[in-house]
């Protein structure tokens, strides 16, 4: 299959809406056949960009090269029909008068239409079968699968997905979420994917970018942003986290929990921060007869309250006046009032307060 | 073509189509501009002492009197018959929605003319407002029952549990949140009241719009008529303006709720025989010796050969405005709904909504309007078809809106982001996804615009070109002339036309599977039906 270079840059990116900053210069780089997922919360100007990038509207400044072609800025202006992108917006916005086929087909020349590549998009988007449908006949999830064969259709240079998966419900939205990974992963296209969801940004993404008051405030692969927020906002952006006041000093954090072993990319002084766990990191197990502190590592506390949530319990403990949720993968929770020792498992970020 | 984005995300307009938007406000000021320069020819004290003459009073009192009764009166009828088939256990509920919906085929100077035929006793004021009421309460008693519908079960029993008997939660629960659907179908009732001019001049009832039309086509008093039309017009304008708002807030609120449970129907053992003879009662009164009385007079009619001779070139002329004035109305209602869905801001808003002030204002006024600024600045265009068709849009506008607009709601703007993304052009984005989905909207609109001004009488009465005769003219001239059998033919055309639109929007939207029509719009919002 011939592909242009795939390819997306975007520098110094400004755009306002009246006297509101929406954008406020951001730089963002795609590989060819990666995906980057925009991870923020509503108003942090995500679905700004992606509509920047798509041409439905102009940055005030800045500039977007797609596949090397200057699309936006230094007095480039090219509208949406003219930059090669593939486009899936919220709840999919088929066209209601047409059927999958003819979904599928919009973008294509009718010399294309005769060859082969519908069929092609069919069994791509496992859609064989259901062609001669309409928009109101299908499913949810089958609605969202023939609004990106539509935007595949074409070959675009990049496909642009607006929280395509807000209107299904979570079970669906898990499930749709990953076929519609794995059709873009099969055609190598590079993609670009808004969402609010963290763990949909993570299973989907090659790059994760935490978008924040108009601004990317950190942008990396997902394991290395869940593990090394670059602050305490983009922890919890991106995840449930465990803040605890904390002194630094020889790459160590002393904290309530006692002291945890630093992870090398906290670059801190010593002095005071903010350490920050994922609750599956505390590890509990029954207190200790003595009631000594740090025996064989960790520090007692009182359990306060336990939910289960079926593949696991969550157990909230206080130990030096602090509250605190851990995961318990499996086995019976220790009850409320039960002593406890919790301990750390592996190292913590850290950021200055 | 350079497009505007206003707000993210809903879509483009070309700004080249804003003047399109302007030009139906910009008629809005027309009436006023009218009484105030007419007034000021008149000089301002003469056209006081005018207005405080006792006949003025007369007028006033009589238009009150009326509208007031006839709007309480069918506002009991209403709530009660909506009560009756949305929330009691009474076999064939079906049957009795549409029995309570059927004056709508029965417009309300067909079914004056018929009690009017019938003597001097159903004539004057008593009568009127108890034919009216009948004939009218279809207006409030749909918006109720979709009201009810909407009423979602669980406040009922939230109220039930929380210690409120049946009646307390009725006023307390229920009514609060069908009151928006209850006063805009009494504002609606009302306003058409105030601009009846048909079956008030058959039932020999004076109101401001009957005297108005006396002075300015009997006595050619245009200055006299003038005045009262200013009068009329500080009573229609605030009704006119709350009916609005009251439609407007209700679309807000109900946008993104689900559907409400369904309430289990109230048991009233053997008070289900005297709902049933009410109805009974209702169908008889309503439709039953109006649509006799227009049997007999055709009987007649036909048997002596009166009038038939004008029926086909009446029907021609009404075909012949009606469908041009339609075809206007429709594509000047186009680009006004989608620049209040695709641009906001207070100018849209405000382009948008006037023509639902203009279409609570009389038709005679409006014609009177136009009268007076053609013969003043524009001599060509009077007495000439141009003139009707204008007085047509400014009336009817906001019937094709609602229609548009009710399939305009359904069509996401962004499928035409898509589109863009997929090579088209802005103008054939528009053409290629957005059209489509609009047409039902804009065929319904158009059916409905066309087959309502098939019954306009008073603005074509007073515009159309001398010579040229529709239905509606030649029913009301055949009438007023007492020629009760010579006037049966058209009225029956009358009926039918009105019957159409009632048996496609109303009736099959109250059903009781409620079907998925996704483009055929809410009924009440074919409510706002004009008057003849």
């Amino acid at each position: 299959m011939h592909r242009a270079m795939s390819y997306l840059q975007v520098s110094g990116l400004d755009k306002s809406f009246g006297t509101t900053k929406v954008l406020r210069g951001i730089d963002l780089d795609v590989p060819e056949s990666r995906i980057v997922a925009l991870l923020g919360s509503s108003g942090s100007g995500k679905t700004t960009l992606l509509r920047l990038v798509a041409g439905f509207s102009y940055p005030d400044a800045g500039r977007i090269l797609i596949g090397g072609r200057l699309v936006a800025g230094e007095g480039a202006k090219v509208p949406p029909e003219a930059r090669r992108i593939g486009y899936v917006p919220q709840e999919g916005a088929l066209f209601p008068h047409l059927s999958v086929a003819e979904n599928i087909c919009f973008g294509l020349t009718r010399a294309e239409r005769q060859g082969g590549r519908l069929d092609e998009l069919l069994q791509i988007t496992g859609l064989a079968g259901l062609e001669g449908r309409y928009p109101h006949q299908l499913s949810g999830g089958q609605q969202q699968r023939t609004a990106l064969a539509r935007a595949l259709a074409p070959q675009p240079a990049i496909v642009l997905l607006d929280e395509p998966f807000n209107a299904l419900d979570l079970d669906l939205r898990r499930a749709v979420c990953s076929e519609v990974i794995a059709a873009l992963r099969a055609t190598r296209t590079t993609a670009i994917l808004v969402t609010h969801d963290p763990a949909e940004a993570f299973a989907s993404a090659d790059l994760v970018a935490v978008m924040r008051q108009g601004r990317i405030a950190q942008c990396a692969a997902p394991i290395v942003l869940y593990h090394t927020p670059i602050d305490a906002e983009a922890a919890r952006l991106t995840g449930p986290s465990i803040l605890l006041e904390a002194t630094i000093s020889d790459g160590m954090a002393t904290t309530v929990l006692g002291e945890i072993a630093l992870r090398e990319e906290a670059a801190l002084e010593s002095g005071f921060a903010i350490a920050m766990l994922r609750p599956e990191q505390l590890a509990i197990t029954r207190g200790g007869l003595g009631g000594n502190e740090g025996g064989d590592g960790g520090v007692l506390a009182r359990v306060v309250g336990s939910t289960f949530y079926g593949d696991h319990h969550l157990v909230t403990v206080e130990t030096g006046g602090k509250r605190l949720p851990a995961r318990i993968a499996a086995g019976p929770a220790p009850a409320p009032g039960a002593t406890v020792r919790v301990s750390v498992l592996g190292s913590c970020m850290a950021f200055s307060r | 073509m350079s497009h505007v984005k206003v707000r993210e995300g809903r879509g483009s307009f070309p700004p080249s189509l804003l003047a399109l938007v302007i030009i139906p406000a910009l008629l809005a000021f027309l009436p006023a501009a009218y009484v105030v320069m007419r007034g000021a020819e008149a000089g301002w004290a003469g056209t006081v002492a005018e207005l405080l003459r006792p006949e003025t009073g007369r007028l006033l009192w009589n238009t009150t009197v009326l509208a007031v009764s006839v709007t309480l009166v069918a506002a009991a009828l209403a709530l009660a018959a909506a009560w009756c088939t949305e929330r009691l256990a009474v076999p064939g509920r079906d049957v009795l929605r549409v029995v309570a919906s059927l004056p709508l085929a029965m417009p309300a100077f067909v079914s004056s003319y018929a009690w009017a035929s019938l003597g001097e006793t159903f004539q004057g004021m008593a009568g009127a407002v108890v034919i009216l009421a009948f004939a009218t309460m279809p207006l409030i008693y749909l918006p109720v029952v979709a009201a009810l519908r909407g009423v979602d079960l669980g406040f009922e029993e939230v109220s039930r549990s929380l210690g409120r008997g049946r009646w307390r939660t009725f006023y307390e629960v229920i009514l609060p949140q069908i009151a928006p659907a209850l006063g805009g179908g009494a504002l609606l009732v009302s306003s058409h009241m105030l601009a009846e001019f048909g079956a008030l001049s058959f039932l020999q009832v004076e109101t401001f719009t009957t005297a108005i039309f006396t002075q300015y086509d009997v006595q050619f008093d245009n200055a006299a008529a003038a005045q009262l039309s200013a009068v009329l017009m500080v009573l229609c304008v605030p009704l006119a303006f709350g009916e609005m708002s009251l439609r407007h807030g209700k679309r807000f609120s109900r946008v993104g709720r689900g559907n409400a449970r369904a309430l289990p129907p109230l048991d009233i053992g053997r008070w289900q025989y005297a709902v049933h003879a009410g109805f009974g009662l209702f169908a008889l009164l309503s439709v039953g010796v109006p649509f006799a009385t227009l049997a007999y007079w055709l009987g007649r009619g036909t048997s002596l050969g009166l009038g038939m001779e004008h029926v086909l070139p009446a029907l021609v002329g009404s075909l012949s405005y009606a469908l041009p004035g339609g075809l206007v109305t429709t594509l000047l209602a186009l680009p006004l709904v989608l620049a209040s869905i695709r641009l906001r801001g207070p100018l849209v808003t405000f382009a948008e909504r006037m023509p639902f002030i203009i279409h609570g204002l009389p038709g005679l006024v409006i014609a009177l309007t136009l009268v007076f600024f053609a013969i003043r600045y524009t001599p060509w265009l009077y007495q000439s078809p141009v003139l009707v068709i204008v007085a047509y849009a400014m009336l009817f506008l906001p019937l094709a809106q609602s229609s548009i607009r009710a399939s305009a709601e359904l069509a996401p703007p962004e499928i035409e982001d898509v589109a863009r993304t997929l090579g088209r052009k802005p103008l054939a984005a528009f053409i290629a996804v957005t059209l489509p989905s609009l047409m039902p909207g804009i065929g319904a609109g158009l059916a409905l615009t066309v087959l309502e001004l098939m019954r306009e009488l008073t603005a074509t009465l007073l515009l159309a070109p001398s010579g040229v005769t529709t239905l509606a003219t030649e029913f009301w001239s055949y009438t007023n002339d007492r020629s009760y059998a010579a006037a049966a033919p058209f009225a029956l055309l009358l009926v039918l036309v009105s019957g159409v639109p009632v048996y496609i929007f109303t009736l099959r939207s109250i059903g009781p599977a409620r079907p998925p029509l996704a483009a055929v719009p809410r009924a009440q919002d074919h409510l706002i039906a004009g008057e003849v």
